[in-house]
């Protein structure tokens, strides 16, 4: 039996190098971080500037995910939160490397407030991402 | 935060200063409305709106975009009403120039049979990506292929065609001018895909010109708040509606005044008793199966650039009853409005956003249309506005 104090130390000490040690990789700088309900063993980020999209436009995103354990698939989709609709095409997803993804096309149809959301699947269940952007 | 509040308010901008005196005699001596105050926001979205006209591209997916003698050829066959089942019938049978290639018409009835949707005009057709009111074709050339073998318009089938370039000594000239000595005619459907690509070589030739609206826009982005003064009070008024409390920018967007996607305006899409023409919905599944899409093999572009549209759309269920948002430039000449022509002025398409029926409308979110229960003079100020959206002449 281990004492309790031990095991919280221990415990402590794991929470608190997890981040650094347990993900395998790290994001690219100057990508911006997605944001997650998720426990800090899964981070991710996404290429493309908000200043860059334009309304009506087809672009691609590339999303890069740090992960304790694998990520198998990811989807990518948007919506327009205030409006309550998505996007009129599904992005194809590839991906190119062991943590990089690229989501190809998205179209923001109108000009607002659009979410990008993403699942990042490990073991079979979807961690929830996303991130806001208005265009203009 | 508190801090942008004032600069905002110096950032407001007396637009008729000077230009007084021309402004005032549009609108008959209403002196007191001659300045109206325009705030930097505004001004970008109004900026939005232009420049115009935009770069002319050509079209990659097809080979004789730009060519001078498939603009020749095309020509021919647009005003060839050989092109028809009963020889009567001519691209320009419903597509008039001096109607800003439209009909005049809500539903033409010029080949015998009612086509169910109102005739579209062709100025600036090459800009789209979708064509027709459902988006059923991804491409200039499929589109013009379309008439031509609808039972409802043209009533040609792809043989007919074929025979008839054969036949005719003039188009046969043309087409082997145009597709080479020796362009077979065996492949009926890739020859039918040659006659659409010389259709379209003519349509990319009709862009639409400047209109008093560009210059008061360009004014604007140059500050030049004299020459912006010239542009008339009450279009100014209207202007300010369709930036602001309209909403209308958020579908008519950009330099076309529309994002080329597809909505549900709260127009009725009943054909006929228990008939209703599903516009985007059925579009989508068209065009993801025609013959002639940006994905099939008569795509010129080895690269198969456009082919993603067709490819990567879904086919949702909101679809149902959206048709694609028209272009608002040269409104003057092409009424009746609305994908069934059930519109026949400008100041009843503004009424009925200024009425809309929200039971019309099938959306969860917050909603983008709302009467906007406009006054007698704001909707005149918004007819102003639009009618400056064409050019003079
Ligand atoms: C009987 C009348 C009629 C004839 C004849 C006709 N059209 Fe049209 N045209 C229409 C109608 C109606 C539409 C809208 C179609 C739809 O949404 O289904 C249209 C749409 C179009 C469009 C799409 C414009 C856009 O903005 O997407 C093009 C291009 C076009 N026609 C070209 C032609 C050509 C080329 C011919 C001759 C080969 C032709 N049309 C003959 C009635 C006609
Ligand atoms: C939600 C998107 C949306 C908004 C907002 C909107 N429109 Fe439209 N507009 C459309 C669509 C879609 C059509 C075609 C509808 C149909 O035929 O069923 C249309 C049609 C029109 C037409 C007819 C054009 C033609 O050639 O037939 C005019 C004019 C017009 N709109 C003006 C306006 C004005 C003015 C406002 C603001 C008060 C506005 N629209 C706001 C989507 C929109």
């Amino acid at each position: 039996m281990t004492a309790w104090w031990a095991r919280f130390g221990v415990g402590l000490i794991t929470v608190l190098l997890m981040p650094r040690t347990a993900l395998a990789c790290e994001l690219p700088t100057g990508w911006t971080s997605m944001k997650s309900e998720a426990d800090a063993s899964m981070r991710a980020a996404l290429s493309q500037a908000e200043a860059s999209i334009q309304v009506g436009q087809p672009f691609a995103i590339d999303i890069a995910v740090c992960a304790l354990g694998t990520v198998e698939a990811i989807k990518v989709d948007a919506m327009m939160p205030r409006h309550r609709h998505g996007m009129n095409y599904t992005p194809k997803i590839t991906r190119v490397s062991s943590n990089r993804f690229r989501a190809d096309p998205l179209l923001f149809h109108m000009p607002g407030l659009w979410r990008i959301t993403m699942k990042a699947y490990r073991a079979g269940k979807p961690v929830h991402f996303s991130l806001d952007m208005s265009v203009k | 935060m508190m801090l942008s509040r004032p600069v905002h308010v110096v950032a407001l901008v007396l637009i008729c200063l000077g230009g007084s005196t021309s402004a005032a005699s549009a609108e008959q001596g209403r002196q007191s409305s001659s300045s109206i105050l325009f705030s930097d926001k505004e001004i970008t979205k109004i900026k939005r709106h232009g420049p115009w006209p935009p770069p002319l591209k050509r079209d990659p997916s097809n080979k004789v975009s730009g060519n001078v003698g498939a603009i020749k050829f095309g020509r021919a066959l647009f005003f060839d009403r050989h092109l028809s089942k009963n020889g009567q019938v001519s691209c320009a049978t419903c597509h008039r120039e001096s109607r800003g290639w439209t009909d005049g018409v809500a539903i033409s009835k010029a080949a015998g049979t009612a086509v169910h949707r109102n005739t579209q005009s062709l100025l600036d057709v090459r800009f789209n990506r979708w064509f027709g009111w459902g988006g059923q074709a991804d491409n200039l050339w499929a589109q013009s292929i379309r008439p031509i073998i609808a039972p409802t318009e043209m009533g040609m089938t792809a043989r007919q065609v074929v025979q008839l370039v054969r036949r005719d000594q003039v188009l046969l000239k043309h087409y082997r001018e145009v597709f080479g000595g020796a362009a077979s005619f065996d492949d009926a459907e890739g020859a039918l895909a040659n006659i659409g690509k010389a259709l379209a070589a003519f349509q990319e030739t009709l862009v639409s010109k400047r209109t008093p609206f560009d210059d008061f826009r360009d004014a604007l982005a140059a500050r030049a708040w004299k020459a912006a003064g010239r542009y008339p009070v009450s279009a100014q008024r209207g202007a300010k509606i369709f930036v602001g409390r309209g909403r209308c920018g958020v579908c008519h967007f950009g330099p076309r005044f529309t994002t080329g996607e597809f909505h549900d305006a709260g127009v009725p899409y009943f054909i006929a008793r228990g008939k209703v023409d599903s516009g985007r919905f059925d579009g989508v599944k068209a065009v993801k199966q025609g013959p002639w899409n940006l994905a099939s093999r008569h795509n010129d572009d080895p690269k198969k650039s456009g082919a993603w549209a067709s490819r990567q759309v879904v086919r949702l269920h909101r679809n149902f009853g959206e048709f694609r948002i028209p272009t608002l430039r040269n409104l003057a000449k092409t009424a009746p409005y609305m994908h069934n022509g059930s519109l026949p002025t400008l100041e009843r398409v503004v009424r009925h956003y200024s009425e809309i029926n929200m039971e019309r409308l099938h959306s969860d979110g917050e909603q983008i249309l709302k009467p906007l229960k406009l006054s007698d003079g704001e909707i005149s100020d918004l007819v102003s506005f639009l009618k400056t959206l064409s050019a003079l002449n």
